[in-house]
C-alpha cells in the first residue's frame, strides 16, 4: 500500500488512524515499542537539565546566580479587596482615604519634586486601583489625568499622524 | 523611580486601569494581569526618568511570549499607545517594565547564533531520518515554570522525521542557554536545558526515545560554540547583563520610535552594561 498523505490521514478518526499506521508499519517490519495513544492531539516530549562534571567552570556560583537572577519584581494583579494584613501600614485605608491622600500629594507637586512625589503616590494608586469598584473608575481616571498633568506636564496625549500612539519629549 | 507605566481597559486611557512604578533598584517588573485587565487592555502609556531609559512590553501570552505592544522611552520621554489595535486589543495577559541604563551595549542574538547552529545541526542530522524544517528561532524566555529564577536565550528548531510508511512526523528541539556575568564581570554562558517534542502518533514515544538523547548530546557541541562566541567579550568587564524580548528597540527621538508591535519569537537581545 502506498504511503498516505497528511490530508488523507487527517480525514480518519483516531482509531482508524492508529489501525492504518500499525498496518503500514507492519509491512516494513516495524511496530511501536511504547504504548499507543488514541489522542490525536497527544504528543511526546521530554526536557533534560544540563549535566556537568563536578568542578565544571561553566556553572555560576551561588553568589553569581543571586546577582544575575534577583533583578525582578513580580506581581499578579487581582482586583479584590486586599486584606489589611497584606497592606503596608502607610497605605492601609479605605478607598476614600486613599483618594484623599493621593489628592493631597498631588497638590504638593512642584517641578523639582514631581518624580519623588510620584514615588509616594504610586503604591497608593495601585492599591486604590486593585480594591476599587465600578463606581470609582471615573474618579480614578480623573486622578490619572491629574497625575499626567502635574507630574508629566501633559494635558493631552496627541497621537502621531496615522498612528495609534505617540511620544512627548522631555520638557514639552 | 525609573519607569512608570499604566494600562487601561479602554482606548485613550479610559476605564479601569492599573499603574506600576519600577524603581531603579530593579531591572524588571514582571506583571501577570488578573481578572481586572487580563485580555482587556486597549491602551497603555509609560514614562522613564531618574537617570534611566525604559521599555514596557505587553504580551498576548501570560509567560512574556507571543505578540507584544512595546513602548520605548528615552529618559524624560512619555510614550503611549492610545489603542494597541488589531490583534492585540483585549489580548494582553502579561507585561514587563524594564530599566535601561545609559551606558549599554545591545546585541541581537539571532544573527549571531542561527547560522552556526544551522550548519552544525545539518551536519549532525545528515545520516538520520530527521531533517531541519525551516530556520532556527532565537528568542528570550523569562522565568519559565521549570526554572523560575532564570532568564534564557532559547534556540529552537522544527524538524521533520521521515518515515517510509507514513507522512513525516513533526518534531521540535529547543536549547535554553543561560548567560550571566561571573564575579569578575566576564560574560559566561552554557546550555541549561534541552527539550524535545514529537507530534502525536503511535511512534511518538519511539521517536522521542531515539531523538532526545541526541538532542542532549548536542548540548555539549552547542556549549563549545557558545564559548567561541563569548570569547569576543573576553577583554571586557561589565556590571550587569540582561535580556530584552525581540529585537533591540529603537528609542526616541524621533517620536515615531515611541513603540512598536512585534513578536517575542522574532529575536533575543542581549544587553551588557558597562
Amino acid at each position: 500500500m502506498t504511503k498516505p498523505t497528511r490530508d488523507e490521514i487527517e480525514k480518519l478518526n483516531p482509531v482508524e488512524r492508529v489501525e492504518l499506521e500499525l498496518k503500514l508499519a507492519a509491512e516494513y517490519g516495524r511496530s511501536p515499542r511504547r504504548m499507543i495513544s488514541l489522542d490525536p492531539q497527544g504528543s511526546a516530549q521530554r526536557s533534560t537539565p544540563a549535566q556537568f562534571s563536578p568542578g565544571s567552570t561553566l556553572l555560576p556560583t551561588a553568589a553569581e546566580s543571586r546577582k544575575n537572577d534577583l533583578d525582578v519584581r513580580r506581581i499578579f494583579t487581582e482586583p479584590s479587596a486586599i486584606p489589611d494584613a497584606f497592606k503596608p501600614v502607610l497605605f492601609r485605608g479605605t478607598t476614600q482615604s486613599l483618594f484623599e491622600s493621593i489628592s493631597s500629594h498631588l497638590e504638593q507637586i512642584t517641578p523639582d519634586n514631581r518624580f519623588q512625589m510620584l514615588e509616594l503616590i504610586s503604591e497608593q494608586l495601585l492599591a486604590l486601583q486593585l480594591q476599587s469598584g465600578e463606581k470609582d473608575i471615573e474618579a480614578i481616571q480623573t486622578l490619572q489625568e491629574h497625575i499626567a498633568q502635574s507630574v508629566l506636564g501633559i494635558d493631552k496625549f496627541k497621537d502621531l499622524p496615522r498612528q495609534n500612539g505617540g511620544a512627548s519629549a522631555p520638557n514639552e | 523611580m525609573a519607569v512608570s507605566a499604566s494600562f487601561f481597559k479602554h482606548s485613550n486611557f479610559n476605564g479601569y486601569s492599573e499603574s506600576f512604578n519600577l524603581s531603579n533598584n530593579w531591572r524588571y517588573w514582571w506583571i501577570k494581569f488578573g481578572s481586572g485587565l487580563r485580555n482587556e487592555i486597549t491602551s497603555m502609556r509609560a514614562t522613564a526618568y531618574s537617570g534611566f531609559d525604559g521599555n514596557v512590553y505587553g504580551f498576548t501570552r501570560n509567560d512574556f511570549l507571543g505578540q507584544f505592544a512595546s513602548l520605548n522611552m528615552g529618559e524624560g520621554w512619555t510614550c503611549w499607545w492610545s489603542n494597541v489595535g488589531g490583534e492585540l486589543n483585549d489580548d494582553i495577559e502579561s507585561a514587563l517594565l524594564i530599566n535601561r541604563n545609559k551606558s549599554e551595549f545591545a546585541l541581537e542574538l539571532k544573527g549571531q547564533i542561527s547560522g552556526t547552529f544551522k550548519t552544525e545541526l545539518d551536519k549532525a542530522l545528515a545520516d538520520s531520518q530527521a531533517k531541519r524544517n525551516g530556520e532556527p528561532r532565537v528568542y528570550s524566555v523569562f522565568w519559565p515554570s521549570y526554572d523560575p529564577s532564570k532568564k534564557f536565550v532559547r534556540v529552537e528548531q522544527n524538524l521533520t522525521i521521515e518515515l517510509d510508511w507514513w507522512p513525516d512526523y513533526d518534531a521540535r528541539i529547543r536549547y535554553d542557554v543561560y548567560l550571566y556575568l561571573n564575579s569578575a564581570g566576564k560574560v559566561q554562558g552554557y546550555v541549561a536545558w534541552a527539550h524535545t517534542w514529537v507530534e502525536g502518533g503511535i511512534f511518538s514515544g519511539d521517536i522521542l526515545d531515539e531523538l532526545h538523547p541526541k538532542v542532549v548530546a548536542g548540548a555539549s557541541d552547542l556549549n563549545g560554540a557558545i564559548q567561541d562566541q563569548l570569547a569576543v567579550f573576553s577583554f571586557f568587564t561589565f556590571s550587569s547583563l540582561y535580556l530584552l524580548p525581540g529585537p533591540q528597540p529603537p528609542m526616541p527621538p524621533p517620536s515615531s520610535n515611541f513603540g512598536r508591535i512585534g513578536n517575542a519569537l522574532d529575536d533575543a537581545t542581549l544587553v551588557l552594561v558597562s
